[in-house]
């Protein structure tokens, strides 16, 4: 549930994206810093609100998409991961099915703030 | 008793129960699978006809729960020489008679491409109205009933819905996955009667008591209740230390599509070794206890254990692996001779 976990300088405040990367009701990859120390993280914009997740499968803590930027959405709000297919509800992170049920997705705080994506304060 | 299908999905297709036998019919784009009281039927059209496949139904449901549990696996999952999966990381797909040269020199295999969610549901609806009551298709032949065959007869939910059992760092350690033991539901398995199941000591510095772990594999592995699915039992970046029990015949032909370390940890299975896409013989291996093999990245392999053994595989999961082998960055084996 934070970003200092993950040892971004960015701070608090500082814009991630423009919520019009984001499609509404699809998924957006970002990657923060540089490698190897560069963190994934996933983005997921519904009714003008986002969530943001650490793009790591609590499974095999890999990255939940195979390919750059695609997600595998499942209706409304699930999405699979690529490699073992657990099924996440997006609107808390929470596993539904698969591999990795019981466990959840690290969530990281954002807001929207005029038309742009920021990092929020660490809860 | 009866019970509503598990799996309500609208992607799936499937018929009502069958009145003479009591099961669904599925559809998966072009592929129908149907069964009876011994037999899977798979069909798909080719050349203006309707191709069938037959398999006996329990070596089907014991492949098919492999690729489910699996999520399809790195690369090829054959659930016999004729049908299978291959696994696109987001999509799937699915084949009849592409590996196999009589279909495939007459133009009469036939391959589709789905987005996974939708096979996997299929492959649940499949596994979950055709699993009797009874029936476990991780278990050995010895170890559960025959319960497979006949008309439908319940389910197994308890069965097919189990998990891999994976760790973040190693079981044992604090907040990871737990030791196996019997209160846990996990007795020594028949075969493993003999296995000590003393715990090695760990005299940690303090402040590292998190950090430094050791278990007694060989224990943990003779409490597994399942055959040829591995779980995770170390993680170390991208490194996987995948150790499993098994018995009877691996009820799938893996096609690699990157390089799995075996390591046998006792006992012996015979590997039969075939080229990934004509199936051409190309070795056969017996591993005893303390061998150790790579099997290549180009070709599919089955595995035979005549009494229950323990099997250590070694998965590399970083991405991008199976491109580099697929472009010739990487050779298909570790080492040349």
């Amino acid at each position: 549930m934070a970003w200092q976990h993950h040892g971004l300088t960015c701070a608090p405040g500082s814009m991630l994206c423009a919520l019009e990367a984001i499609p509404e009701g699809g998924c957006h990859e970002l990657t923060l810093g540089s490698a190897p120390a560069c963190l994934s993280v996933l983005l997921w914009r519904r009714q003008g609100s986002v969530r943001a997740y650490h793009n790591c499968c609590p499974h095999f803590s890999l990255p939940l998409n195979a390919h750059a930027g695609q997600f595998l959405l499942m209706g409304s709000h699930r999405l699979m991961c690529a490699w073992h297919c657990a099924v996440f509800d997006l609107h808390d992170g929470r596993c539904l099915e698969g591999p990795a049920k019981g466990m959840a997705l690290e969530s990281l705080p954002v807001a929207v703030v005029a038309g742009q994506v920021i990092r929020a304060e660490d809860a | 008793m009866s019970a509503a299908p598990l799996n309500s999905d609208p992607t799936v297709q499937s018929s009502p129960a069958s009145n003479r036998t009591g099961y669904r019919s599925f559809q998966l784009g072009s592929f129908g699978f149907a069964r009876d009281e011994y037999f899977v039927h798979v069909s798909w059209p080719a050349k203006g006809q309707t191709l069938t496949h037959t398999l006996s139904a329990d070596a089907f449901l014991r492949a098919l729960m492999r690729d489910v549990a699996w999520g399809f696996f790195y690369g090829w999952v054959n659930l016999d020489a004729v049908i299978g999966t291959r696994n696109l990381y987001g999509q799937v797909e699915m084949y009849a008679g592409r590996y196999y040269p009589a279909y495939r020199e007459r133009g009469l295999d036939l391959t589709e491409t789905f987005d996974t969610p939708q096979v996997m549901a299929t492959f649940k609806a499949i596994l979950d109205d055709w699993t009797n009551e009874g029936f476990d298709p991780f278990a050995a032949p010895d170890e559960t009933g025959k319960s497979w065959l006949g008309i439908k007869n319940g389910h197994n939910r308890s069965a097919i819905e189990r998990e891999r059992q994976v760790c973040k760092r190693m079981p044992g350690l604090p907040g990871d996955a737990p030791l196996r033991t019997d209160a846990s539901g996990y007795p020594v398995n028949r075969a493993f009667q003999d296995v000590p199941q003393d715990e090695p000591q760990v005299h940690a510095e303090p402040g590292f008591e998190a950090d430094v772990h050791a278990f007694n594999l060989f224990a943990y592995l003779s409490r597994s209740d399942v055959t040829w699915n591995p779980s995770v039992s170390s993680v170390c970046g991208r490194s996987l230390a995948c150790p499993t029990t098994e018995e009877y015949i691996l009820p799938i032909k893996h096609g690699n599509d990157r390089v799995e370390w075996f390591m046998q940890l006792s006992d012996e299975i015979v590997w039969e070794v075939e080229d990934k896409i004509t199936g051409a013989p190309r070795a056969k291996v017996r591993m005893r206890a303390g061998d150790v093999a790579a099997m290549p990245a180009d070709i599919r392999h089955q595995g035979y254990s005549a009494k229950r053994s323990m099997l250590l595989v070694w998965e590399n999961a970083t991405p991008g692996l199976p491109e580099m082998y697929e472009s010739g960055k990487l050779k298909p084996y570790p080492i040349e001779f």
